[in-house]
């Protein structure tokens, strides 16, 4: 790997790596804490519908962390590698 | 902390690490690295049920972002990945009837458990081999590194399957192949992906590499995209069966998001038979994991 790459790479990691470390704070305080109840609760009384907010909920939460990754590294503006 | 549905009280960050580090292996190997997770978690006391289908809710976010990164590089043969589908959903939903059925047997545990090991060696020794044996042929035919596989006799051999419709796939370099053997593929590994709540790629990739002759880079990509797919709809049935503790798969997620990029990027910098040399180590952890467990639990005795 060349040194620039590598340069690239490791910048472009330690800066994803803060914006998901925040944002897997968040998901411990708000996720964890308030949505666990609710889907408890939906859990034991509807499957059918436990199960698509479930598909539709970690579907979007991938969606949502590639889009804000690539929107920070679009503004920073961060060196890509080709 | 408490997770309700599961059961269990588990760290979160904890499973926001096991996310990040099967993040990276899924990135890196284009697998869904449930065959690490789910023994990590096994390990960690969710019941047996619950590791399949929660493991598979996790993998399907964390292989759109792979996924997406991997169609950027060229990575991924969508015509490849569309026909196998069909195969995959029928495997998965036989899969999760199967669980089912285990489920009310009281034998989930002991049956998937033993199912893991026996797999996950075989996998385990068979891609040391054939990786250090194509390493082999690179030093000494000066071949390219990137392509070169050590099974050239069984692909030549499925290669001559005749049995109509035959099809062409350009993304791979492949003139003409039986369509039932893509659709087998699938079939087999959407069968494993519902019983031992994995992605399937463990042994998705090794088949598209050594049986199709998938170069190793695409069959990475490939992978990835049908384990959107098989995951999903994993998830979905599963979910509605009961298994799914959709809390504990989107905070393993967060950390599988991140992992999974670093993993993707890394893919560029290694050769297939290099690739192929580090994956192989990892089935045999997941083995070793599990067999902590059955013994630990009492589920098998010596």
């Amino acid at each position: 790997m060349k040194s620039k790459d590598l340069h690239v790479l490791i910048r472009n990691f330690a800066i994803e790596m803060l914006v998901y470390s925040g944002l897997v704070l968040l998901y411990s305080v708000v996720a964890l804490r308030w949505l666990s109840e609710p889907l408890c609760r939906l859990f034991n009384s509807n499957l059918l519908a436990y199960a698509v907010l479930s598909l539709g909920l970690i579907v979007a939460q991938g969606a949502l962390l590639d889009v804000v990754t690539a929107f920070l590294l679009d503004q920073l503006p961060l060196e890509r590698l080709e | 902390m408490h997770f309700p549905i599961a059961g269990v009280t588990i760290n979160p960050l904890l499973l926001a690490g096991i996310g990040f580090i099967v993040g990276i292996l899924g990135g890196f190997f284009g697998v869904g690295g449930g065959f690490i997770a789910g023994p990590l978690m096994y390990w960690m006391g969710v019941p047996m049920n619950f590791v399949v289908g929660t493991d598979l809710a996790h993998m399907t976010g964390k292989s759109i972002v792979a996924a997406r990164r991997h169609r950027a590089l060229g990575h991924v043969d969508i015509k490849l990945g569309l026909i196998m589908v069909v195969g995959t959903v029928v495997g998965v939903e036989g899969g999760a009837r199967a669980i089912e059925a285990l489920k009310a047997a009281g034998a989930v545990d002991l049956v998937v458990g033993v199912s893991y090991v026996l797999i996950l060696l075989t996998i385990s020794i068979f891609t040391a081999w054939e990786s250090l044996r194509a390493l082999r042929m690179v030093r000494t035919d000066q071949l390219d590194a990137r392509e070169v596989v050590g099974f050239r006799g069984v692909r030549r051999r499925i290669h001559g399957i005749a049995l109509p419709p035959l099809i062409s796939l350009p993304g791979s370099g492949i003139e003409a192949i039986s369509v039932w053997v893509v659709l087998l593929v699938g079939l087999f590994t959407g069968f494993l992906a519902a019983t031992l709540g994995v992605g399937g790629g463990f042994v998705r990739v090794p088949l598209l590499v050594y049986a199709l002759g998938i170069p190793t880079h695409v069959a990475v990509g490939t992978d990835l995209f049908e384990i959107v797919i098989s995951a999903g709809y994993g998830t979905l049935t599963h979910a509605i069966k009961g298994n799914v503790d959709v809390l504990m798969a989107l905070t393993m997620h967060t950390g599988a998001a991140l992992g999974a990029q670093i993993g993707a990027t890394a893919t560029r910098f290694f050769t297939g038979p290099r690739i192929r040399l580090l994956f192989s180590g990892l089935p045999l952890i997941g083995a070793v994991l599990v067999l902590m467990r059955l013994i630990g639990s009492g589920t098998v005795h010596f």
